[in-house]
Parts: structure tokens; sequence; C-alpha cells
């Protein structure tokens, strides 16, 4: 069989394997055991002996140690409530614009983005706190459903984010550091965050009905306490964001090292609002082994897949394809983002991440890309992909926790506008990419 | 009646549960060593390496507990629209040609790295030169347990086949 | 007394019988080889030269396809993978397998120890070669000596350090046997990997840190955060590589492609060396526009010479292989050592120094 031949066939076998639903970590190794036996001539020994090295090296890899510390910090922070301060105070600050609630709850994502490094529980939080509240101000439901899976997205990709952190560790390169792609990300994340916020503001304002200001006598609390309550709620996540960020981009810490920071503040918190038990440690404990066991579990599927598919030339092949068209550098750029895009659609991000960046990180050296740039451009186009059908799964958290009334054709239809964005965005950082690169030279100098 | 999946059904939740608290003592190296880096101009020779085996150990028991509590992402969508018979009929049928093949070669892969680290009185290339053997056995255990709890599945789909018939 | 002609070529003897029988083959190869190397570090190119070589003396017979680290297996994963035969051929740093034999360190750098001539002359000609092999021979391995990129860099540094005492208590990255016999004086030691230093060195994490040649530090930038740079490089006088094969692999050849790879390897030897030399004196001019060079002065490198004495002595007691490669390696330095004192001080300054009377080393 021609490595072609082979190369397709692994796709193929790959995509239809994942359709039977058994973890997607065992699907990537078992098909990476397939063809890594066809390939070299069913010598299992020898393959799988290549899969336990590779095992090890992951078991080794310093920089993925951040992964279950951020997750750790999340949890906790997640039962120590933050999030319902802080949302409780800018109810009460911006309440009274149209659309307002609706861009409180974007505002509070994006603080509680710069807190944690996942998606879920930010969603949850916001679903079971904010979908009621919109919900029973009048907000039209698709909106408010785009609204909170759109922005809970944002824990992913403004840092700290523990998507940046696998990214960091699959490349283990210097312009692909976790503090650099960490500084990296920060302005486009904030920069979605004002799109959405300036989309739901336009929309609003032009549509009241479906987003009302709250009615006055709703809203009692005087300037003086708006602005009290905002500061006391505002603190201790920037306090957190201070240690975690701080000691980062202040070169004080290695991102690992401010995970753990981050971890004790987190505590700190929890147990400066009587919320931390030993109850609370051990659910954040188990879940956090739970999720970290996840994520290493397609870091090494994926692994083994990406191995098997450069040790038999497949990166060749897709290399060869790609940089034999006779085109711009852009269009290949367009057409590698296209496939992230697609596969999108059906995957979980951390699997794309491991299976697609090994092959597509050379063609882009290849075509002389910043790789600080196009690894960003990868990592939004996979914050994307929570949110895109037919399996975003930050639909489907919002769907697990929100009110019956959201059915998931108010969500599928909330979110199409927040795609729309996403891809403004992308196609802005072709414009502007020194959005990208502008704070990691400003921090690390490069 | 003994059953097999139910023993390691209960031996995994435990070892899970005692296993994920593993987190705490990983934040308290990390810590310790900023601690002592700026605290005391005294970074220590051994808070990186035992830093990195931690994690390691973390995740590697984690992955059967995982795996008991259907943690491990899948698509199931298409799986989750079938009847209850041949939904059960699907899962065994990829745990045979997916699962225990892929897992079970790995595992026992992993085994004879760990054997090969004895063998060699394998250490680490450092100043500190720990040894390597316990680290790649405890992570060949984790992948036993994570290959026992598929096992485990199997024959709790078997029983409830036979159970349905 | 007429006297015999003053050595011979020793593979001439061996081989005589192989160049009235050998025939060029006609069966190809394709092998992979890994290495700790990310693509853009200097090593990366001795690997890839040493595969062009062989692929053109072969005319495509023998095809190498190069996996950096990471790609197939980790950076510190390569020496199982060959061993195992899970890749066919390894380029490698030796000392990063110390962990595995600490005689290991001994055929990559050693403080105070041989620079790339001496390497050259002891693999070659004074028995390396084959300690090397009988090494490399105990996990499956056929190794050959694989470039030698110079003597590296002493330390970058923040801190202005020229005597002893500078040295107590400064925060340095280094690793190896140079960590433990820093250590030992007082310095604070620690093995950051090797894609922290930056960070560490610029936010004052550490005061000081070594990487390796000028040619390939440059790249890294140190000179942007660091005033000083602390100078000689005596922890590595030069930096050696090699080429470790999977036996099962290399026996599988057939003899023409075996002498191929054996031509090419000492071909890399030389060019690696010359090619870097000449890299590593242009990066120093380029540094020296941006830091400071500061000697250790004589006393301060008299002690820590004698730290690695007493250091690699006590190597010796406790490991024998490494008394055995090491003794060796201090017989050639001391049966080099009349020559090296009657050749010495014509170093090729230009005409102009050495007229002013600048003639040592
Ligand atoms: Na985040
Ligand atoms: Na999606």
């Amino acid at each position: 069989m021609t490595v072609e031949v082979l190369t397709i066939l692994m796709f193929v076998t790959l995509m239809a394997s994942i359709a039977l639903g058994h973890p997607l970590a065992v699907t990537l190794a078992a098909v990476a055991t397939l063809f890594g036996l066809i390939d070299n001539g069913f010598d299992i020994s020898g393959l799988l002996g290549l899969f336990a090295n590779n095992a090890w090296g992951i078991f080794l890899n310093y920089t993925l140690v951040a992964i279950p510390l951020f997750i750790f910090m999340a949890q906790i922070l997640d039962r120590s409530k933050v999030s319902e301060g802080l949302f409780d105070a800018l109810y009460q600050v911006l309440g009274g614009l149209r659309g307002g609630l609706g861009m409180a709850v974007i505002v509070v994502s994006t603080v509680f983005a710069a807190t944690t490094g996942i998606v879920g529980a930010s969603v949850v939080a916001m679903g079971l706190m904010a979908g009621p509240a919109l919900l029973r101000r009048g907000y039209d439901k698709a909106l408010s459903a785009g609204i909170i899976c759109s922005s809970g997205t944002l824990g992913i990709l403004i840092p700290p984010s523990i998507m940046l952190v696998v990214y960091g560790g699959l490349t283990g390169q210097k312009e692909t550091s976790v503090g650099n792609l960490f500084a990296a990300a920060i302005l486009p994340g904030l920069l979605l965050s004002s799109m959405y916020l300036l989309y739901v503001g336009i929309r609003c304002y032009i549509s009241p009905k479906i987003g009302p200001p709250i009615p006055a006598e709703d809203r009692t609390a005087t300037v003086a306490q708006k602005i009290s309550m905002t500061m006391k709620n505002f603190v201790p996540p920037f306090g957190l964001i201070l240690t975690v960020m701080g000691t980062i981009l202040a070169g004080i810490a290695t991102p690992t090292e401010a995970a753990a920071l981050g971890c004790v503040g987190a505590l700190f918190l929890a147990l400066t609002s009587k919320k931390l038990n030993w109850s609370v440690v051990t659910e954040s404990c188990i879940s956090t082994a739970r999720t970290t066991a996840m994520i290493m579990a397609l870091f090494v599927g994926g692994k083994f897949f990406s191995v098997v598919f450069l040790s038999m030339g497949g990166g060749d092949v897709v290399a060869d394809v790609l940089l034999g068209m006779d085109v711009s550098p852009y269009v290949v750029f367009i057409i590698m983002m296209a496939v992230v895009f697609f596969m999108g659609m059906f995957i979980d991000w951390a699997a794309i991440l491991l299976v697609v960046v090994p092959i597509f990180t050379p063609i882009a050296m290849d075509l002389d890309f910043n790789p600080l740039w196009f690894a960003m451009m990868v990592c939004i186009n996979l914050q994307t992909s929570f949110l895109t059908p037919p399996f975003g799964y930050s639909l489907f958290y919002f769907k697990g926790v929100a009110p019956p009334e959201y059915s998931m054709g108010d969500v599928y239809r909330g979110i199409i506008p927040f795609v729309m964005i996403q891809l403004i965005a992308l196609a802005s950082l072709i414009m502007f990419p020194q959005i990208i690169t502008y704070l990691p030279g400003v921090f690390f100098g490069n | 009646m003994f059953k097999l999946e139910d023993r390691i059904d209960g031996f995994n939740e435990k070892f899970g549960f005692y296993a994920s608290y593993l987190v705490l003592p990983l934040i308290g190296v990390v810590v310790w060593e900023v601690i002592m880096r700026y605290g005391f101009n005294a970074p220590t020779s051994w808070a990186f390496e035992l830093t990195v085996f931690l994690y390691g150990l973390h995740y590697s028991f984690a992955l059967a507990f995982a795996h008991k509590h259907n943690t491990h992402v899948a698509i199931d969508v298409f799986e989750s629209r079938l009847a209850e018979r041949p939904r059960t009929i699907l899962r065994i049928t990829t745990n045979l040609v997916l699962f225990l093949p892929a897992i079970g070669m790995l595992t026992w892969h992993i085994g004879v790295m760990a054997v090969n680290s004895w063998q060699q009185w394998e250490h680490a290339s450092s100043s500190w030169a720990p040894a390597i053997y316990p680290y790649k056995t405890l992570m060949a255990i984790g992948f036993l347990l994570f290959f026992l709890q598929g096992l485990a599945k199997l024959l709790k789909d078997i029983r409830s086949l036979k159970k349905s018939d | 007394a007429k006297r015999e002609k003053f050595g011979a070529d020793d593979r001439r003897a061996e081989i005589k019988k192989e160049l009235r029988t050998i025939k060029p083959s006609t069966e190809t190869f394709r092998w992979k080889m890994v290495m700790p190397w990310s693509k853009g570090l200097l090593f990366y190119d001795v690997a890839q030269h040493f595969a062009d070589s062989v692929k053109l003396a072969s005319g495509g017979r023998l095809d190498i396809k190069l996996f950096s680290a990471g790609e197939l297996v980790g950076a510190m994963e390569s020496f199982d993978a060959v061993s195992k035969g899970q890749a066919d051929i390894g380029h490698d740093w030796p000392g990063y397998w110390k962990g595995k034999n600490e005689a290991f360190v001994a055929f990559a750098s050693v403080p105070f120890g041989l620079d790339a001539e001496g390497y050259n002359i002891w693999l070659y000609e004074r028995g390396g070669l084959e300690m090397m092999q009988e090494l490399y021979g105990r996990y499956n391995l056929f190794a050959l000596p694989g470039g030698n990129v110079g003597q590296e860099l002493g330390l970058f540094s923040n801190k202005k350090a020229s005597k002893m005492s500078d040295f107590k208590g400064m925060r340095i990255r280094t690793p190896g046997w140079y960590m433990d016999i820093m250590t030992s004086l007082g310095a604070s030691v620690s093995p950051l990997p090797g894609g922290e230093v930056y960070l560490a060195l610029e936010r004052g994490v550490i005061d000081a840190a070594e990487f390796s040649t000028p040619a390939i530090d440059y790249p890294m930038g140190f000179d942007d955060i660091t005033k000083y740079v602390i100078q000689p490089g005596v922890h590595q006088p030069s930096c050696q590589s090699a080429f470790f094969i999977n036996k099962d692999s290399y026996n599988k050849l057939p003899a023409d492609l075996k002498w191929i790879i054996d031509i090419a390897a000492k071909e890399t030897q030389l060019w690696s060396n010359t090619w870097q030399e000449n890299l590593n004196a242009q990066a120093v001019k380029l540094f020296k526009e941006k830091v400071e060079f500061v000697r250790m002065d004589e006393a301060t490198i008299n002690e820590f010479a004698k730290a690695s004495h007493t250091y690699i002595e006590g190597l010796k007691a406790k490991y024998p292989d490494v008394k055995k490669v090491m003794d060796s390696q201090d017989l050639f330095k001391a049966d080099f050592a009349d020559w090296r004192e009657e050749r010495g001080g014509i170093a090729p300054w230009p005409y102009e120094d050495f007229i002013k009377g600048k003639h040592k080393q």
C-alpha cells in the first residue's frame, strides 16, 4: 500500500470509529495501533514499545503539570461562588441598559475566564444563575443561550487556559512556550469579549424586545452601593488574576508554578468566603483527577496517532499536497483553518490539537508564518469548536443546567451570530497580527 | 456471588478516590520550591522531578477511575439513539475491537518497559538522580487498572445482555 | 640501525581481504533517526548532514529520515527507542544518558577534559571508540562519533564574577557533572530545562546560565538579558556527539553500506567541527557587541580544576566504568603532554599580534 492510500485510510478509519461512541482517547490509540502495525509489518513489540516510550515521555512532561493544577483551581473557585457575587453586582450596574443584563453575563464570564482554565465551570455557573434570570427578564431565548454559551468559552482562550498549556506542552518550542501563548491570548480574548458586548448592545438597542432593560424598581442600589458592591466582588478575582497571570508575565514563576500559587489563592478565597471544608476539597480532588485523566488519556491517544501518522510519512503526504499547490500561503493557511473548523464541529478540541498540530505546524513553518500567531489562530478556532453544532460542548453544558424552557433549537439558533463573530475575529487577526504578537513582545521581548 | 466486575469496580473506586488526593502534595511541592527559591535563595535539587512524578502518578492512577465514571469523552450521539439492546451489543463490540486489544497490548508493553528499567537499575540523569523503575512500575499499574476497568464494563454488558434474553 | 616505517594505517591490515571481495549492493533501506534536538538547534543540522552524506554516498540506497524531538519519541526517550528497535538510529550528546551509566558523560564532555582535537585523537587512535562501542553495545547499540561543535561558552551572567568568592551563593543553571562541582563550591545550582533558561535568567530567577557553544547560543538571545560572559567554558572544553544505531538494523546492512556509515560519520565529525568553530568565531564577535567578556583569574580556574579533579576521582572510585574511561583519557593527556608543550607557543594569531608577543593558545 502506498503512503498516500494509507494516509487517507487512516483518517477515514478514525472518523468511522469515532462515530461508534467509544472513548476518543482509546479510539485514537486503537486506530494508531492498527495502522502502526500495517506500516511496520506487524512488529508488535516494536510499535507498542514505541507507544510505551511515548507514554513515559508524557509522564515526564513538566509543562503539562499545569493541567491538573489549573483544573483544581477552577474546581475550588467554582465552589467558592466567586462569580455569583460578581453577577449580582453587575446586575445592578448594567441592568438598566438595553441588553445590559446580557452584557453583565459577558463581563462576568470574561473576568471568570481570566481566573479559570476550562470552559465547563463558567458555562454551568452562568447557565444556572443567569439562565433563569435572563428568561425571567424577558430576554430572547436564543440570544440569551448564545450569550452564555459563547462568553463561557472564553475560559479556554483567555489565560490561564489548559488548551494553551496543552499546545505549549505539545510543541515544546521556545516561540510557543506557555508563557508566550498566555501573553498572546490576552488581547484576542478581550477582542472577542468586546465584540460580543458590542453585538449584544447594538442588537438590543435596535430591538429592546429581545433584551429589555431591568425596571428601575428592581435596581434599588444607590450609586455608592453599586460602587462598593462592584469593588468588593471584583477584588477576589482580580487578586487571583494578579497571582497567576502577574507572576507569569513578570517572570516570577513558570506557568506551572503560577498554577500552584493560583490553587493556594483559590483555597484562600474559598476560606475567606466560608465555603472551604473537607468535602469541598474532596469533591474538587475527585473531579480534578477525572478531568485530568480524561485530558491526559487524549494526550496519550492523540500522541500515538500522530506518531504513527508522521512515522509512516503521512505528514509528508499532507505537506506535499498543501505546499504543492501553486497558491498564496494564505490560501494554504485558510485550508488548514477550514480543516480545524470542520473537525471542531465533530471532535473534542484536545483530540484535534493533538492530531492536527504536529501535522500542520511544519507546514506553517515552511510558509514562514509566525509560530505564535499560527498557534493562536488554531486556538481561537478550537475555542469556536465549543460552539459549533452538532457537537459543541459548551452547548451541551448549557443545555444540561439551563431551565427546561430552552430547547436545543433555541441554543443552536442563538449560537449562529456568535460563531460569525468568531470568524470575523479570526479574519481581523489575519489583517492585524499585532493583536497577537504585541503583548508577548512587551512581556518577553521577542 | 463472586463477580469479577464488581470486585474491579470496587477496587478502582477506592483506589481512584484516594489517588485523587495526590493533587494536594503536588501543589505543596511546587509552592515549596517557589518559597525556597524566593524566600531562601535555595532552589531544591529535587522539587522539579518530584513535581513531575506526582503529576504523572496522579493522572495514571485516575485513568480507570475516569473510565468507571464515563468521564472519558466520547462522541456518543449515534450510540445514544440506539435502543438498549443494540446499544449494548455495540458497546461490547467496540470494547472487544478497540479497547481490549489496544489498551491490553499497551499495558503489557508498559510493563515490559518497567521490567527493563529494573534490569538496568535505571536512575534519572539529574543531580538528584532518583530511581526511575518505581515510577515506570506504578505507571504500568495505572494502565493495568484502566484495562481491568474496561474488562469489568465488558463483563457487565455481557451479563445485562444475558439478563434481557 | 635501520629504522622501520613509523606507524601504519591499522585499518589497511584489517580490510585487505574485504577490499578484494566487496561489491556494491542493490537492496534499499529506509531508516528512522531520532534525537533530543528540535529543528532550530544546530545539532539537528549535524544529524541532517550525516543523513545527507549517507544518502549521497549510497546513491539513495540508505535513506535516513530525521524525526526531531517529540515527533517520534520525546527528547530523552530516543536512547531507549533505538535500543529497542523502535527507531534505527539516534543522534545525541552522550551525557544525556548519565542515568543509565555515569560513564556516558566521559564521551560527551568532561570539565577540564578533552578539546575537539583531543577527542578525535583519543577516540580514533587511543581506544576511545572501542570503549564507546563497548558501553553503547551493552544496550544493543552500535555507536560512532557524531560531530564535535567545539568549546562551549562560559556563563552568561548578570553578576560579574572572576574570583572564587564571587561564585559563592550565585544562582546558576548548569546540568551534568559540573552542576555537582559548582554545588560543592558553594553555588546554588538548578538544572532548569533548556526551554526555561531564558525566562529564568531574564527575570532574575537565576544569576547565570550556560547552554552551549557561541553559535548554538546565539539564537537564544542570552546577550539581550545579561551583562557578562564569564570565560572560559571550563565545564565543556568541547562538546562531542554520537550516532547510535540499533544493532539489528545495523547487522542487516550489506558491507558497502556499513562502510558508507562509518565514513560518513567521520566526515560529519570533521565537517561539524570546522563549520561550528567558524560560526563560533562569528557569534563571539556579535556577542562582544552586547556583553562584556570577563575572565576568571588563574587562581579561580585552578580551584575549579581542583574541585573537578576531586569530583571525578570520587566518581572513579564509585563507578568502575567511569574509572576505565577516565583513566584512558588521563593517560592520553599525560602521553600527549610533551608534544603539547613542545609545539606550544605558535598559535595562529595574526602576524601583528604575534610580533607583539601573543604566542600562547
Ligand atoms: Na482562562
Ligand atoms: Na463543535
